[in-house]
């Protein structure tokens, strides 16, 4: 076996020989084939997997359907509520729901941290409710039973546990002497073996990624099934897949004993699945914490005061002056609407301006957290693909921050909406009341979740990342060769 | 075929192979001894390729193995000591892969018939081969050999640990061989299988090739007598 030629430039030349990549493919795969280890722990991925998605699938479908007969409920209330004032309702309020695509049956992402509901009235922005998190036991801190789970956390370990001896059995076995005395250059063996490996890490994920995928498509829920959605998320699973598949034969070449190089691999998983995550978002916390509930308070309260008080009409005195001097009037009762609406109307703005200030520094926090973390990206190519695996799924926090937006938005529309029907229904005071035309003719709420190319684009940083993963652990198979003339 | 031209190896300070000068030619057996330590395993290294010379020259089927390695591989098939195969492969499947490293796909008949040349029997063909003995397992090596239908080859102490009945059985294979102008060097401890199987004999210690002889020329007694010469000056030295 000629040791001492293999170049980058000889990595890409066209083979002479292919059929011995082949054939040592053939041979790592049927030598996998017959140990137990490598049967016990894809039967187990099987398990777990399918235990994941039929788990994923029950939750995703009775989510659904709760999702359906709440939203539902919640417009007949709405419809039948009794006469009453529209400011009346504004308070009463309806609920929005934040629709999931498909893949949230993959990764549920931050959903069930972030709650998926949103409280919808007059002068408040809530936040989301309704997180599963509050009716669970600490025991799901240990990590949720996703298809995303197995995918991204358990698939390296498997990947590793087919490939960590790759090499070394070579040697410790007495065959890497067999092989030196044939005609098959380390880069022919090397790419062999990366096939054997990448054969069997694909003929396992493959199928599973096809089941999931018909699971999905015949999943009874709202959403269309996008096909090259889906594709493009196996894209980046693969792309990720080659990263631990590479820097597995790279420990094995340089490990001397198949014991080292399973440890010395296991480390890498703790350090890039378990460790670094948790190590940078902690820091992130720490470096930049999130406001608690009393500071947002008080942010509220500063941002707020001096703003007229639709409830307090002595907030609104200057108010009054300028629109009576603007329709030449003595009196609020001589205005062509209802000076009360105007005033609840104004104070509302008010108050959009303080939440947009409060939430805009949330938001600002969340983005300096994220810019760190991501930081450990360089450190762990789990960060890119679990950010991409949630964004694809429509599952990560930009997604629900926009749907917060549009929300908010639309609690505007809908608070304005009624607020001018109180002006414009009404000359004075609060006794008017506003029936059931009122309530059906409230501004519709519409959300289309962001097309994948927004996806992609937002997600570009991530996606350089995991492509920079793929390049370096590529780059890092260049370092192996003969360094002793003993090997 | 197979030739050292003042072939050194050393290691530090130890000198493992001293400029070695050895021929063998087409259909020659030739069997190196010499006790432990001798440097007949740097040696076989050292035509294998496997390390590369201090000084002097290796030579293979004419090509100097140091410019010419992965040419020289084509032409050459090695069986060490203790032939390590695939252990959850079947003794057909290892022939199929080594001998596909070598020559391409070769049909399973023609397979079956090579490990049938080399002696195994049929109902190992498809055992796998971590249930083989030594000696089946130095088949198998056989049946590589011939796959690869190499010129040369290199064994490396191969009856060690044979049974007197497999080591004949090999012995035989390795006089099929030699018959079909294959160059075998072959090392060994063992002086009556070195004489009865060898066309020539070379006597090495502290890595010098002390005495040569040809094999039929060579008396037990006298190859042994000088051999204990060999291995007690090695001892005094000591």
């Amino acid at each position: 076996m000629n040791l001492n030629r293999f170049t980058w430039n000889r990595f890409f030349i066209m083979y002479r020989r292919p059929e011995m990549i082949i054939r040592i493919a053939k041979k790592e795969w049927k030598e996998q084939l017959r140990e137990k280890r490598f049967l016990a722990a894809g039967l187990l991925m099987v398990l777990l997997f399918g235990a994941a998605l039929i788990s994923s699938k029950a939750y995703y479908e009775k989510e659904q359907d709760l999702r359906l007969q709440a939203q539902h409920g919640i417009e007949e209330n709405w419809l039948n509520q009794r006469d009453k004032n529209p400011h009346g309702a504004a308070h009463y309020g309806i609920y929005l729901f934040k629709p999931e695509s498909r893949l949230a049956l993959v990764d549920r992402g931050v959903n069930r941290y972030a709650g998926t509901a949103f409280f919808v009235e007059g002068h408040v922005r809530n936040e989301a409710q309704f997180r599963k998190i509050e009716d669970e036991t600490g025991l799901v801190r240990f990590g949720e039973l996703t298809p995303a789970y197995i995918l991204i956390t358990l698939m390296p370990l498997f990947i590793i546990l087919i490939g960590f001896n790759s090499f070394t059995k070579e040697r410790e076995g007495g065959t890497w002497r067999m092989l030196q005395s044939h005609d098959v250059s380390l880069r022919k063996l090397l790419l062999g073996k990366w096939a054997g490996v990448a054969f069997t890490t694909f003929m396992l994920f493959i199928p599973l990624f096809i089941l999931m995928g018909l699971i999905i498509y015949n999943v009874s829920g709202i959403g269309e099934f996008s096909f090259t959605h889906y594709l493009i998320l196996g894209a980046f699973y693969s792309l990720y897949y080659l990263v631990f598949i590479n820097l597995t034969l790279i420990v094995s070449w340089f490990s001397k004993r198949s014991g080292a190089a399973f440890i010395t691999l296991l480390a890498i998983w703790i350090v890039a699945i378990l460790v670094v995550p948790k190590l940078f978002v902690s820091a992130a916390q720490y470096l930049n914490p999130l406001p608690d509930t009393n500071t947002v308070a008080e942010m509220y309260r500063e941002a707020r005061a001096g703003g007229i008080d639709g409830h307090v009409p002595s907030s609104a005195r200057e108010l009054e002056r300028e629109v009576m001097e603007e329709y030449g009037v003595d009196r609020l009762e001589d205005l062509p609407f209802n000076f009360f609406g105007l005033r609840l109307q104004v104070g509302e703005e008010y108050d959009t301006k303080a939440y947009n200030y409060v939430f805009g520094h949330i938001h600002s926090v969340i983005s300096d957290q994220d810019a760190l973390i991501r930081k450990g990206s360089l450190l762990s190519p789990f960060l890119p693909v679990r950010n991409l695996s949630m964004a694809m799924a429509y599952t990560d926090v930009d997604k629900h921050w926009d749907f917060s937006e549009a929300v908010e938005l639309y609690r505007q529309d809908f608070v304005r909406y009624l607020n001018e029907d109180l002006m414009y229904s009404s000359r004075t005071g609060d006794t008017y009341l506003a029936g059931s035309d009122v309530w059906a003719a409230k501004p519709d709420f519409s959300y289309e979740l962001p097309a994948m190319r927004e996806v992609l684009t937002a997600q570009t940083g991530n996606l350089l990342l995991l492509f920079g993963w793929v390049g370096f652990s590529f780059l890092g198979l260049l370092t192996i060769r003969s360094t002793s003339e003993e090997s | 075929m197979l030739k050292a031209d003042r072939l050194t190896k050393r290691y530090g300070d130890l000198t493992a192979v001293n400029e070695l000068n050895l021929e063998v030619k087409e259909g020659q057996i030739y069997c190196l001894l010499g006790p432990n330590g001798a440097g007949k395993t740097t040696t076989v290294n050292l035509f294998m390729g496997f390390v590369t010379p201090t000084e002097g020259k290796v030579f293979i089927n004419g090509m100097n193995v140091a410019q010419n390695a992965q040419e020289t591989k084509c032409v050459l098939s090695y069986i060490p000591e203790n032939l390590a195969l695939y252990p959850n492969l079947t003794g057909l499947e290892n022939l199929e892969f080594f001998a596909g490293l070598s020559n391409g796909q070769l049909a399973d008949s023609d397979l079956k018939k090579l490990l049938n040349e080399a002696g195994l029997q049929q109902g190992a063909f498809d055992q796998r081969v971590s249930g083989y003995s030594k000696g089946m397992r130095q088949k198998v090596g056989i049946a590589i050999a011939l796959a690869k239908d190499s010129k040369a080859l290199i064994l490396d102490e191969p009856t060690s640990g044979l049974d007197p009945q497999a080591s004949n059985e090999f012995a035989r294979l390795l006089g099929i061989l030699s018959d079909r102008g294959v160059a075998i060097l072959m090392t060994t401890h063992d002086l009556f299988r070195a004489r009865e199987t060898g066309t020539r004999i070379g006597i090495m210690s502290e890595g010098v090739l002390r005495r040569e002889f040809n094999a039929k020329d060579v008396k037990h007694d006298e190859l042994e007598q000088v051999y204990l010469e060999q291995v007690l000056h090695n001892v005094q030295e000591a």
